[in-house]
């Protein structure tokens, strides 16, 4: 089996996201397998599929820092990108992929892990789609049916802005963008984190990686042109992606306030009104434990260090109503916060996104 | 062949459901499409079957094509997220949309994998061509016969979210 490599090297940000949409369009039942590899030159942000630009993203601070903001054809959250990745994406035809999700994932995700390992990168494929090493994701993944392909997207991470990933986002609070930082920090690495000095080349590590996804998906990988058609259909994608109506696309679902960091790592807000006032509550749950919180809003506890000792006492604990119950009843106890019972903390601590 | 009642409803009892996934005999499949198509007089109504459902997994959005506006032959009527993938949904008539079931799905995202064949429909199309769709479709036990292979292919076995 033959797939053809199409190394784009150094482009721009819109077009480094118009390549594997428009080559993904381009496909036709008998046009090749197609792994591409581009780097953007400029940041960006790109934005799920589904999400709501407006809501997701601070698009005054987008604009302001001249970071454009576009919309991809696959899942998942806002992310801010950079020179820092190397993105890949494996087009192949829909009927020449894996019948379930799992195995498309544990197929094209193997030649990627293969490489970090082969760099000295202890990664694993974490079902579905992550790939960790020691509990941490390094960069992120997807898939989507585009036109008559299957398309995996990833990116071989060697850096990322942590700083300017939490700044683009739109968020409910200060605390909460602290939150998702250091929740970030925590939970994402990438290889010159992991590597430092003895890091490979980028051009090395993309060298490597071609040669994994040879022998995992057992074939020769061919470096190829793009055909006229394809760049016909890039130019075309790259169109409808700087357009405005594709950016704000009309009729989504509204999301709730939440982050997801990575597979089991999420980062949510809830407000509720008490009688005694406002209670906010910044939530990171890990695999359904509550590994850090912040509660705030206007509410009065007395003696004050309460607040923190609730804090403490929550972390730990399992993201349950009746955990969570059990736990600040027993912190308030002793405690005077008047017009806030254990009930309206809980309903902070608890409060889900709307979708998802 | 639309008109037709399926036969299997006059042959009971028929299993319709194989290894947990059901194949309600009321309906018409569209194999590629992973769809069922219920005929309302002049219309269509469409949502995913329980092994579209299931194989997706857990929805978390889900865009749809608003009323008043025609989707092509082939074309895509929504597109559908999951935590693990995003694709369309195209529909086997070519025809104008009537309505949505997008309020249901604003309140409760999860509809499709609770009950992908009542509540949790996507669209109804009109039809330029009800009696051609341009995807065969299947009813009766010829639709269970597919969805049987199709799930041992698949090696799969459905799930609900109530379930």
């Amino acid at each position: 089996m033959t797939i053809r490599l199409l190394d784009f090297e150094k482009v721009d940000s819109l077009r480094s996201l118009a390549i594997f949409h428009g080559v993904a369009y381009a496909m036709k039942p008998d046009d090749p397998d197609t792994i591409t590899l581009t780097r953007p030159l400029d940041p960006f942000v790109s934005i799920g599929h589904h999400q709501d630009a407006r809501t997701e993203v601070d698009l005054e601070f987008c604009d302001e820092a001249g970071v454009p903001v576009y919309r991809r054809e696959v899942g998942g959250g806002a992310v801010y990108l950079d020179e820092g990745q190397t993105f890949w994406h494996t087009i192949f035809h829909k009927d020449r992929v894996p019948k379930t999700l799992g195995e498309v994932y544990t197929r094209f995700l193997a030649g990627p892990v293969l490489a970090l390992n082969r760099i000295g990168i202890p990664a694993v494929h974490r079902p579905v789609n992550d790939i960790q090493v020691e509990g941490r994701k390094v960069g992120g993944t997807g898939a989507a049916t585009i036109g008559h392909s299957m398309v995996v997207a990833g990116s071989l991470m060697f850096d990322f802005n942590y700083e300017l990933m939490s700044r683009v986002l739109r968020v409910p609070s200060e605390k909460f963008r602290d939150k998702v930082y250091s929740t970030m920090r925590e939970y994402l690495t990438t290889i010159n984190r992991e590597l430092g000095d003895s890091a490979p080349e980028r051009s090395e590590a993309e060298r490597i990686l071609i040669e994994c996804f040879a022998e995992t998906l057992d074939a020769e990988v061919v470096r190829d042109e793009p055909r006229q058609d394809e760049l016909d259909a890039i130019e075309e994608q790259e169109e409808r992606i700087a357009s405005e109506d594709w950016l704000h696309l009309d009729g989504l679902i509204p999301s709730g306030d939440s982050v997801k960091i990575a597979e089991g790592v999420n980062v949510s807000e809830g407000v509720h009104k008490a009688p005694g006032g406002l209670v906010r509550a910044t939530v990171a749950v890990t695999d359904g434990v509550i590994e850090g919180i912040v509660l705030s809003g206007d509410f009065f506890v007395e003696p004050a260090e309460a607040r923190q000792a609730l804090q403490d006492a929550l972390v730990g604990v399992e993201h349950d109503d009746d955990a969570v119950l059990r736990v600040v009843k027993r912190q308030l106890s002793d405690v005077d916060a008047p017009g806030v019972d254990a009930t309206d903390i809980v309903a902070a601590v608890m409060a889900r996104p709307q979708s998802g | 062949m639309r008109r037709v009642s399926p036969v299997w409803i006059e042959r009971p009892p028929l299993m319709e459901s194989y290894r947990g996934c059901h194949v309600p005999p009321d309906r018409w499949y569209d194999l590629d499409g992973d769809l069922w198509v219920k005929f309302e007089g002049d219309l269509v109504r469409l949502g995913m079957t329980d092994v579209a459902q299931t194989r997706m997994g857990r929805m978390v959005s889900i865009l749809i094509k608003k009323p008043g506006r025609r989707v092509k032959t082939g074309g895509s009527v929504a597109t559908v997220e999951s935590a693990k993938w995003v694709g369309p949904i195209h529909t086997p008539f070519a025809g104008e949309v009537v309505e949505t079931n997008m309020a249901t799905f604003s309140e409760d995202i999860l509809i499709a994998n609770r009950d992908p064949y009542e509540a949790g429909w996507i669209t109804v199309i009109r039809p330029d061509d009800p009696d051609s769709p341009h995807r065969p479709l299947l009813g009766g036990e010829e639709a269970l016969d597919a969805y049987m292979a199709r799930i041992d292919e698949l090696d799969i076995s459905c799930f609900r979210c109530e379930d």
